[in-house]
């Protein structure tokens, strides 16, 4: 009378096992569901009755409990329609305890008695301790990506029962499965296609080798779209455990696995920007979902038109760009999602977009004013790289030489990586400011550059140890040994000279 | 601000000064406009005029209908806040609800505080140029000494959308300018007429040579706010007011005409520009204190600038920019009008370059101004400005040919060849890296060598020459 399944369910990107208890005995008839069922868990009795009558098995009238234990836990969502419905046959007598030993169920049961997958099979099968695990047939190709688990899939409930029963083998899985591994797939972009523009590549280039965020500001048409989607070709291809871990981060949100499932590709995220805070931070109310910046960890989160989101999303980036996780407090619970991404945000200087010395610009100084105060002064600290783009010329266009294609500077990328990590640290974005000194010495030259600079008030204190870092990564990528070479210097300041643009305006008062 | 007192030509003025209370009672009041309070003031004691508006409103009637913008008692243009045109009646009688309620002894006490002095149209200390003016103002606020535009001065004004090039140009007139002891006359709106202050105030705290870096230098405290070298140096001349010795008044000092009160900070980000011109020189408005500019205002501050200059010159505008109405103001008056050249494409270039082809005279340096303004000041009677010793005002903060011939002997080819690349508007590094073919590291090194020479200066999107 009594049956207990293992199951879990999801709370933000992480797995919780949950045990479904079902207790049948006589009394009115009804069917209750205790320990905090959200709204479509609450609804499952209804599916699970219909999907029993479906398949031809008993709905018992009597009086059933179901109890999800821990019953502290908040359950969401509709993936433990599939252990209620187990639990009940055992309960019943339909099934015997044996049938189900040592094996946990996870789907949504259709009115027909289908299995439907759910959003977060990944955690959701990795938090399990059992031996095997019943998944839907759509998920198990997705449930077979976690390791000491063995992953059973079934169609329907009543052909379930039947394998369970002993009366038929467990179908496996075929090759058209395992070719429904949802992936997103986007084509390759070579930076090849970029014409002209060196200092932007370089940014491009330094942003994926040091893991320095990245902001290019220039006129429409300049170029900025294309350069920022084509970072993520740039970037080392993720390890296994990156790749795993983006991988749950995308089931979590329900989202087809990325990219990266296949071919260890960084993700890339563009969210458009009416992004809701909660879309991209990360959240919501029944359901805590990961948002944009959690998707985009490993990877490149791209904010075009950054001057056109809302600043209290932007500045809701602050946290994570600092700290690289995200904590979701809400009334209920609170969940901390991995938000370790390489920001790239592109912006044009004024409203109109045509701000330059021609006047062409039709923007009056307060709107621009209004347009540039958007973006605080802590956000775009964030950012090491402040990059002008200018429009290419025409000639670049049709005739200028191809640059160096992605693979080149790729393997370039790699290796500096590399480097940074003789030094202990992923990248040298990551370089504590107290080692700056011992990793990062300055040449004679380079020193007395960015004392100039710091003297007339170009370069703040703060702005100096980002240079450095910036430079250092200059050097890795240019393989040069020893201090820092005045060129990086230069060549780094000249890399925050976009920062000057979206300040020229008050350097007239205007 | 003792200072200004101390500095003031008039005695101080007592609060008991009923009659200059009264008058700026009567130009406080509702639906009033300079030329109204004119009609009603001219001549007459104003505490007489205040009784009078108060008990009779069908004098008020009578003085407004004998306005030109009036016929048979009705408004020719319609109101601005009423939407319609109103009749002598209804204004007269809103005046005369006013003078009901408000107490004019409220409004002096309160006028001292913020060191405003007001002038009235023939009384002492009131500008020479404004007195025999046909638009004078009845009244004028003033903080700061007036007497910075009684000797040789020149209005500045422009565009507020003006580019790099017209605010460049600005400063560096402005600054020779002042530094010949001409009063710079503008409107401080933002763009041409903030960066002819900053230009005429960078040139009153340093030497020449260091002048324009100063004015520079000045422009980019403002931005960050800071305490800088500057704003210590406007602390210091306002410091040298409070020892009692106040600087002589050779020197071209700024003279600030805004359209709101005299204590309105207006454009609200011109605050710091405003405070420095008011303790270098003077801001002065026919707004009564405390009102903020309505829009209707400007076209008539302009007359005043106009007025108020010897010579009008406009750097940057657009066709129909606020900057013509000055032009015809001074045209009116007689005055000479001069215009900068600009590219035939830039919009911000429209109107001056129309005006030259009406027949302005070519401004392209301060000499250029010189030479008509010693014939305002002989004819005028007074003594013209002092001209500059040694290379002409022309470029003085411009390094000349030779200098930039000296200065890209002692540098590499690169360098020359980049200096040879760059030109008076900015260019994107990229653009330099290919027309000088090397590498990105090369050309930026190259790049901050020649800033170090004042060759080049990075400029919004990219760099040019200096």
């Amino acid at each position: 009378m009594l049956a207990g399944i293992e199951s879990a369910t999801l709370l933000g990107v992480e797995g919780r096992r949950v045990l479904v208890e079902v207790h049948v005995s006589s009394g009115i008839p009804g069917f209750t569901v205790v320990g905090l069922p959200d709204a479509a868990c609450r609804e499952a009795r209804d599916r699970v009755r219909a999907a029993l009558l479906s398949s031809g098995l008993p709905w018992p009238a009597k009086r059933v409990t179901v109890n999800l234990a821990p019953s502290g836990l908040r359950k969401a969502g509709s993936g433990l329609d599939l252990p209620i419905a187990v639990g009940l046959m055992v309960a019943v007598g339909e099934l015997a305890l044996r049938d189900v030993q040592d094996c946990a169920f996870i789907g949504e049961l259709g009115l027909d008695g289908s299995l439907r997958s759910v959003p977060g099979i990944l955690p959701l099968v990795a938090a399990l301790r059992t031996e095997a695990v019943v998944v839907p047939a759509r998920a198990c190709a997705e449930g077979s990506l976690v390791s000491g688990i063995r992953v059973r899939m079934a169609g329907t409930l009543c052909q379930l029962v039947e394998v369970l029963r002993g009366r038929q083998p467990w179908p496996e899985p075929d090759e058209h499965d395992e070719a429904d591994l949802p992936m997103v797939t986007s084509p390759a972009l070579d930076l090849a296609d970029v014409r002209g523009q060196p200092l932007a590549r370089k940014a491009l280039e330094v942003s994926a080798a040091g893991a320095h965020h990245l902001l290019l500001v220039g006129p429409p048409g300049a170029g900025k779209t294309m350069l920022a989607e084509r970072l993520v070709g740039l970037l080392p291809h993720l390890t296994d455990e990156q790749v795993l871990g983006s991988c749950r981060i995308f089931s979590a949100a329900g989202l087809p696995l990325p990219e990266a499932a296949r071919t260890g590709r960084a993700p890339f995220r563009a969210p458009h920007h009416g992004a809701s805070a909660a879309s991209v931070i990360g959240g919501g109310t029944a359901w805590m979902r990961p948002g944009e910046v959690s998707l985009a960890t490993n990877g490149v989160l791209f904010l075009d038109e950054l001057a056109e989101f809302q600043s209290p999303v932007l500045e809701t980036l602050r946290q994570p760009l600092e700290e690289r996780v995200v904590r979701v407090a809400r009334a209920r619970a609170t969940v901390e999602f991995p938000a370790s991404f390489l920001l790239v945000a592109a912006m044009n200087p004024c409203p109109c977009g045509r701000s330059g010395n021609t006047g062409e610009c039709q923007c009056s100084p307060a709107q621009v004013e209004r347009y540039r105060r958007r973006l605080s002064g802590p956000l775009l600290d964030r950012f090491d790289l402040h990059v002008a783009v200018g429009r290419p010329r025409t000639d670049d266009l049709f005739a200028g030489r191809p640059g160096e294609s992605t693979a080149v500077v790729a393997a370039r990328v790699t290796a500096a990586r590399q480097r940074a990590s003789t030094r202990g640290v992923l990248a040298n974005a990551f370089i504590p400011a107290n080692r700056l000194d011992e990793l990062a010495p300055l040449s004679r030259a380079a020193r007395a550059l960015l004392e100039r600079r710091m003297e007339n008030g170009e370069l703040s204190a703060r702005g100096l140890g980002r240079v450095r870092r910036v430079a250092l990564t200059l050097d890795d990528l240019a393989q040069r040994e020893g201090e820092l070479s005045v060129e990086s210097a230069v060549t780094a300041l000249e890399m925050r000279s976009g920062r000057a643009v979206l300040e020229t305006d008050r350097r007239w008062p205007a | 601000m003792s200072d200004d007192a101390g500095r003031a030509p008039a005695p101080a003025q007592a609060p008991e000064d009923e009659d200059l209370a009264y008058a700026t009672g009567v130009a406080s009041l509702p639906l009033m406009t300079p030329q109204r309070l004119r009609h009603l003031l001219h001549g007459r004691p104003a505490a007489e005029v205040w009784v009078q508006l108060r008990d009779e409103p069908s004098w008020a009637a009578a003085v407004l209908d004998e306005m030109a913008s009036f016929r048979d008692g009705v408004m020719l243009r319609s109101d601005p806040k009423r939407g319609r045109p109103l009749t002598v009646a209804e204004v007269a009688g809103e005046w005369q609800r006013h003078t009901r309620r408000l107490r004019v002894a409220s409004l002096w006490p309160s006028l001292a505080d913020r060191e405003i002095r007001t002038l009235r149209h023939g009384r002492h200390g009131y500008p020479r140029r404004l007195v025999e003016d046909g638009e004078a103002p009845e009244l004028l606020f003033v903080r700061g000494d007036l007497r910075v535009v009684e000797g040789p001065a020149v209005a500045i004004v422009g565009t507020r959308r003006a580019t790099h090039y017209g605010m460049e140009v600005a400063a560096e007139i402005a600054g020779d300018l002042a530094r010949a002891g001409v009063c710079i006359v503008s409107g401080m709106a933002a763009g041409i007429d903030a960066a002819a202050h900053e230009g005429a105030l960078g040139a009153l705290q340093a030497g020449p040579a260091v002048a324009f870096r100063a004015s520079l230098a000045s422009l980019e405290s403002d931005a960050s706010a800071a305490l800088s070298a500057s704003s210590a140096s406007s602390a210091s001349s306002a410091s040298a007011g409070k020892d009692g010795s106040p600087a002589p008044l050779t020197e071209g000092r700024p003279l600030g005409v805004l359209g709101g009160g005299v204590d309105v900070y207006y454009p609200a980000r011109n605050r710091r520009l405003i405070d420095r011109v008011r303790l270098a020189g003077a801001v002065i408005s026919e707004t009564p204190p405390g009102e903020a500019p309505e829009p209707w205002r400007f076209p008539l501050r302009n007359r005043i600038i106009a007025a108020l200059a010897q010579v009008v010159l406009v750097v940057e505008s657009t066709r129909s920019g606020g900057s013509m109405h000055t032009v015809e103001a001074a045209l009116r008056r007689g005055r000479e009008v001069f215009a900068v050249p600009g590219s035939v494409r830039s919009p911000s270039s429209e109107g001056t370059n129309e005006l030259l082809n009406a027949g302005a005279h070519v401004a392209r340096d301060a000499t250029d101004v010189m030479v008509a303004l010693e014939a305002a000041c002989s004819a005028e009677g007074i003594p013209p400005p002092r001209q500059q010793t040694g290379r002409g005002a022309a470029g003085a903060n411009r390094l000349g040919r030779d200098a930039v011939k000296r200065l890209l002997q002692g540098c590499s080819d690169d360098e020359q060849r980049l200096y040879g690349a760059l030109d008076d508007h900015p260019t994107t590094v990229d653009s330099l890296c290919e027309r000088v073919d090397l590498g990105l590291g090369a050309v930026l090194l190259a790049l901050d060598r020649l800033m170090e020479l004042g060759l080049a200066a990075p400029a919004e999107g990219g760099w040019r020459r200096s």
